[in-house]
């Protein structure tokens, strides 16, 4: 049952970030939905797998989605202040 | 109920490498599937055990390891796709300023 | 032409939900016999009361070697990438430092909260390191919570070039002593088992 409820927690998380017009709140769903998964995994008696979850899927591709969003936002800006 | 959820969030993540135009958010759906399939994998492999698999007390009957242990692979794996398609994705932005797939086919084609 | 390539993605959509589907609904047992040989045999073949890190890092070691390499190369490539176009920015837009000032909000709340907890992310994630035998962590683990601690800690002291430069000559050193351990370790390690 606790496992149905996260499940479907993680299924609306991951429409909302493929949904979601602005790309920040997508980068911070997918965030979630790792972090969701983790705690499903501690739930499962998977202690390993949720400590890699939670620190590769919540931290380390959230580090490289956020540079690639502040990049991405500062050539924009630049350009816009070029014209 | 858990696998029909799981086989839901897989499709979403399919949906978006098929249909969505915008690749960082092809990227998200690549991230989407691949945890879709660890999901199925732990659900699996927890349905023929009790505890967590350390035997550090005499309370055997544990859940199977070997999901586990090829799951945790498989998440650095993922990490390593993200982090170089990411890197792809932003050459192409540089060289064309735009995410847009339909845009860039015709930059290049043209 | 779009309609077309739109057809081929329904149909490949299609497809593939169904086979996938079929792979995924079917419910068959899943099977005991591995588990109870791992659960009986792991302490006496491995000695690691853990049975995932018996498995990643002892059964199948050189399945993890070769997967530490992927992970290597895809860091290279991605580095490669990045730094490629930056230069080949800095061609491009002929005014080199000014296009890519990046605004920083950095306020006070941040760089008190890191620098307390930076600290303590990093030694944490040399315990898992260190304990992940008989509790659950291991190599992987540790070795990601330790870089998204420097990765945190960076974000503060980059902006004091000098503190900057002194954590990576830290990293340097703690580098090279982990190596000598390594080769240590190793010898100390073939030396019992030639003689004892």
């Amino acid at each position: 049952m606790f496992s149905a409820v996260l499940l479907s927690l993680i299924l609306g998380l991951s429409i909302l970030s493929l949904s979601h017009k602005n790309l920040f709140v997508g980068i911070i769903a997918l965030s979630a939905v790792s972090l969701l998964s983790a705690l499903l995994f501690y739930y499962l008696n998977a202690p390993d797998v949720a400590i890699t979850e939670a620190a590769v899927g919540a931290g380390l591709s959230t580090i490289a989605y956020l540079w690639v969003f502040r990049a991405v936002k500062t050539l924009e800006q630049n350009t816009h202040a070029d014209n | 109920m858990n696998e029909l959820l799981i086989y839901l969030i897989f499709l979403t993540g399919l949906f978006a490498v098929v249909f969505i135009k915008n690749i960082i958010k092809k990227i998200f759906g690549l991230g989407i599937m691949n945890s879709a399939v660890v999901l199925l994998f732990i659900v699996r492999g927890a349905e023929i055990g009790e505890s967590a698999p350390i035997l550090e007390n005499t309370v055997y009957n544990v859940v199977d390891p070997i999901p586990q242990a090829l799951m945790l692979t498989a998440i650095v794996i993922s990490v390593c796709i993200t982090a170089l398609a990411l890197g792809l994705a932003y050459n192409l932005y540089l060289t064309y300023r735009t995410f847009d797939i339909d845009e860039l086919r015709d930059k290049i084609e043209s | 032409m779009r309609i077309i390539k739109k057809i081929i993605g329904f149909i490949t959509f299609t497809l593939a939900s169904l086979f996938i589907g079929i792979l995924m609904l079917t419910r068959i047992p899943w099977p005991t016999e591995l588990r109870d040989i791992y659960e009986t045999n792991t302490i006496q073949e491995t000695g690691a009361p853990n049975i995932v890190s018996a498995i990643y890092l002892g059964y199948r070691a050189y399945d993890t070697l070769g997967e530490t390499i992927v992970l290597f190369i895809a860091a290279m490539g991605t580095l490669y990438l990045l730094r490629h176009a930056q230069k080949s920015l800095f061609i491009a837009t002929d005014s080199t430092k000014e296009t890519l000032t990046y605004k920083t909000r950095r306020t006070s709340i941040i760089k008190v909260i890191v620098s307390k907890l930076g600290p303590a992310i990093i030694i944490f994630g040399m315990y898992i390191m260190a304990f992940g035998y008989r509790s659950p962590g291991g190599g992987f683990q540790g070795g990601s919570v330790l870089a998204s601690g420097i990765v945190i800690l960076s974000f503060v002291f980059i902006e004091n070039k000098s503190k900057y430069m002194a954590i990576t000559q830290m990293l340097k050193k703690i580098e090279v002593m982990v190596f000598i351990l390594l080769l240590v370790s190793f010898f100390l390690a073939c030396l019992q088992a030639l003689f004892f």
